[in-house]
């Protein structure tokens, strides 16, 4: 028996229209109640993906809501399983906080409400990517998001340099989308379907009468599809946009862009790889795109971690800091393993919890220095311990100090890199690790402990209680995390990666909503 | 070998040298509006693709419509033996829509920069940075 929900296509569809209407709220009701549309649909997503995995997590279904009552192939089909909605739960978490924070953070101004108007676009589409069992739709959404992103970056647009990060964000990002719809052109082309779990079906069957044509179109489509993830997850020979637009950006939206924006591109990859390509007869096929994505995911941590070595900008660090985070969880996804599965799930989580706690936290320490210049915000973090404690626990969670969330991610990562053999990725990740620790426990020093030297400006008449409460959340989050790691991981962490690697439930959950024509 | 072999292998030679002539521009070119340019011909090189993989020759051809409801299997054979896939036109519609709403932003973020930076040419731009920062 299937389960139908309505949940998922219902929270996509929701976010769209509240986004869609703020503008109008905020010119009949003006700027408050603009700012709590925002937060009560945020607070609407939050409790709808919440519903809808909890659904999944009893049953241990999928859940399928084929839009239209048109059934796959022939329409478009929302497939959740416990890995999709893990990562629902956790992208509206992580919005909620963000548009909290955003209160605070932004500062007041006629189009203030276009920023909320975009947080909201950017749920919706990242919902619809997370949720999609459609490789189209799964486009449309990816665009979605990006082209809200693209604005937010740019948001900010009395700054020139924020212009530009945005058109070279903008211009190669609507190169790297073009590319993902070349692959699925070769998709409908080679295998005659959209839909990702029929695309499976099609390819085995492809397998077994040996029709090298199509397969060949199936391996196009997979490589084109890899490069426009790659993108949009910043992996090492694509990730030239990430440093200007996550550092330019107002840190609210670099704490989205890093925290969650980048997941996209991740998950997209784990899901064509583990559901399409996952367990074909020829193991060709599969292995090439793990190897190819390993290698750029073990250059990418390297990279990342030796161009934080020379920034002096905060952000900037924080940026390739994701450049190098991202690198670990592809290398985890490539393994082939459900043990590097985990590992790359659970690094997803945590990672996503302390970049947006770190980004939004120096954000704070920023607009009291007025300077992003590490040189500059030498001791702030001791002055203004509000925003200086939250920083300092990033940094550490990030440092993979041992009680904290990324530090048992990492050591889950090396265990399963060990297991597996693979010697040349465990080489890039403890030079990536290194390098990156002494930069990041250099800030630490420079940021938290050394004496102030600036004048201590009070600026007053500044609300700073949801700013306050957003960062003492988050920290909670990234301590729980590392605490409580063997009840969140086998609470949540485990039965997700399981659904993504036994793939068979996700495709019988396709084949029995099929239309038998 | 045939004038239709001769013409399809044409056909997707222009396609795909387009294409990356396309992929170069964006890349190489300086200036923003080139950029943009080639990005809108990429689009449109997908576009006739998909255009072109959803092309089939018939004799009579029907409308891609179902004429009732509750169709049966014939009516199913009927319309798969003569009528035009109409997915990929569907799909290059929402593209084009697409493709409308990013370049529009481009475009008006070019605006903004020549606004303010008073030059459309990238690496001007990264000078004016450069010199403005140090």
């Amino acid at each position: 028996m299937v389960t139908m929900d309505m949940y998922p296509a219902l929270e996509v569809l929701l976010l769209a229209t509240g986004a869609f209407t703020l503008p109008l709220i905020y010119k009949l009701f003006g700027r408050k109640a603009s700012m709590g549309y925002a937060l009560l649909y945020s607070i609407l997503a939050l409790i709808l993906s919440t519903k809808s995995f909890l659904r999944i997590y009893n049953s241990n279904e999928v859940i399928t809501y084929p839009i239209g009552g048109w059934s796959p192939p022939i329409g478009i089909v929302y497939v959740v399983d416990k890995f999709s909605g893990l990562l629902g739960i956790l992208v509206s978490t992580i919005m909620l906080l963000i548009i909290i924070y955003s209160f605070n953070y932004i500062r007041p101004n006629d189009r203030e409400y276009l920023y909320y108007t975009l947080l909201l676009t950017v749920e919706a589409g990242m919902l619809g990517c997370i949720y999609s069992g459609d490789a189209f739709h799964l486009f449309v959404m990816l665009e979605v998001t990006s082209l809200s992103a693209y604005a937010l970056v740019a948001y900010m647009r009395d700054r020139r340099t924020a212009l530009r990060a945005s058109f070279k964000y903008a211009v190669y990002g609507g190169l790297a989308t073009t590319i993902y719809f070349l692959s699925i052109v070769f998709l409908y082309g080679s295998l005659g379907t959209l839909t990702i779990g029929d695309a499976y079906l099609k390819l085995s069957n492809i397998m077994i009468s040996g029709d090298r044509n199509l397969l060949w179109g199936a391996t196009v489509f997979a490589f084109l599809s890899l490069i426009a993830f790659m993108y949009k997850a910043a992996v090492f020979p694509l990730h030239f946009w990430l440093p200007d637009a996550h550092s330019e950006a107002p840190s609210s939206v670099s704490a989205l862009l890093s925290g969650l924006v980048v997941n996209i591109g991740v998950y997209g990859f784990a899901r064509f790889t583990y559901t399409i390509f996952h367990g074909l007869p020829d193991k060709g096929l599969y292995g090439t795109i793990l190897l190819f994505m390993g290698l750029a995911g073990a250059f990418s941590a390297l990279i990342g971690s030796l161009m934080m070595l020379i920034q002096k900008d905060v952000k900037r660090i924080i940026a390739y800091s994701t450049v190098m985070n991202m690198g670990y969880i592809v290398m985890g996804y490539s393994l082939g393993t459900l043990a590097g599965i985990i590992a790359s799930t659970y690094h997803v989580v945590t990672h996503s919890i302390a970049k947006s706690l770190a980004f939004m936290s120096c954000g704070s320490l920023i607009n009291k220095t007025g300077s992003r210049r590490v040189d500059d915000l030498i001791g702030a973090g001791r002055v203004y311990k509000k925003a200086g404690i939250p920083f300092a626990i990033s940094l550490l969670t990030l440092a993979g100090l041992p009680p904290l969330g990324v530090f048992i991610s990492e050591y889950l990562l090396v265990g399963s890199i060990i297991k597996s053999r693979a010697w040349l990725y465990l080489a890039f990740f403890i030079a990536s690790y290194i390098s990156s620790t002494i930069v990041y426990l250099r800030l630490l020093y420079d940021i938290c402990i050394k004496p102030f030297h600036g004048e201590k400006k009070l600026i007053t008449g500044d609300k700073e209680a949801n700013i306050l409460l957003v960062l003492i959340i988050l920290s909670i989050l990234c301590i729980i995390t590392g605490l409580l790691s063997g009840l969140v991981l086998n609470k949540l962490i485990i039965p997700s990666s399981k659904d993504l690697w036994y793939y068979y439930n996700y495709i019988k959950t396709i084949k029995e909503i099929f239309i038998n024509i | 070998m045939s004038l239709t072999n001769i013409l399809l292998i044409y056909i997707y030679f222009i396609i795909f040298a387009t294409g990356g002539l396309a992929i170069y521009g964006i890349i190489s070119k300086n200036n923003l509006i080139k950029k943009i340019i080639a990005l809108t011909i990429f689009g449109d090189v997908v576009n006739s693709l998909i255009i072109f993989i959803g092309y089939r020759l018939v004799p009579k051809p029907l409308p891609p419509i179902l004429p009732s409801l509750n169709p049966d299997k014939a009516l199913y054979k009927l319309y798969v033996m003569s009528s035009v896939d109409p997915l990929p036109q569907a799909l290059v519609i929402t593209a084009i829509v697409i493709n409308v709403a990013v370049i529009a932003f481009l475009v008006f973020l070019v605006v903004r920069i020549y606004n303010s930076y008073g030059s459309i040419e990238y690496d001007e731009l990264i000078r004016i940075d450069r010199g403005g920062s140090t």
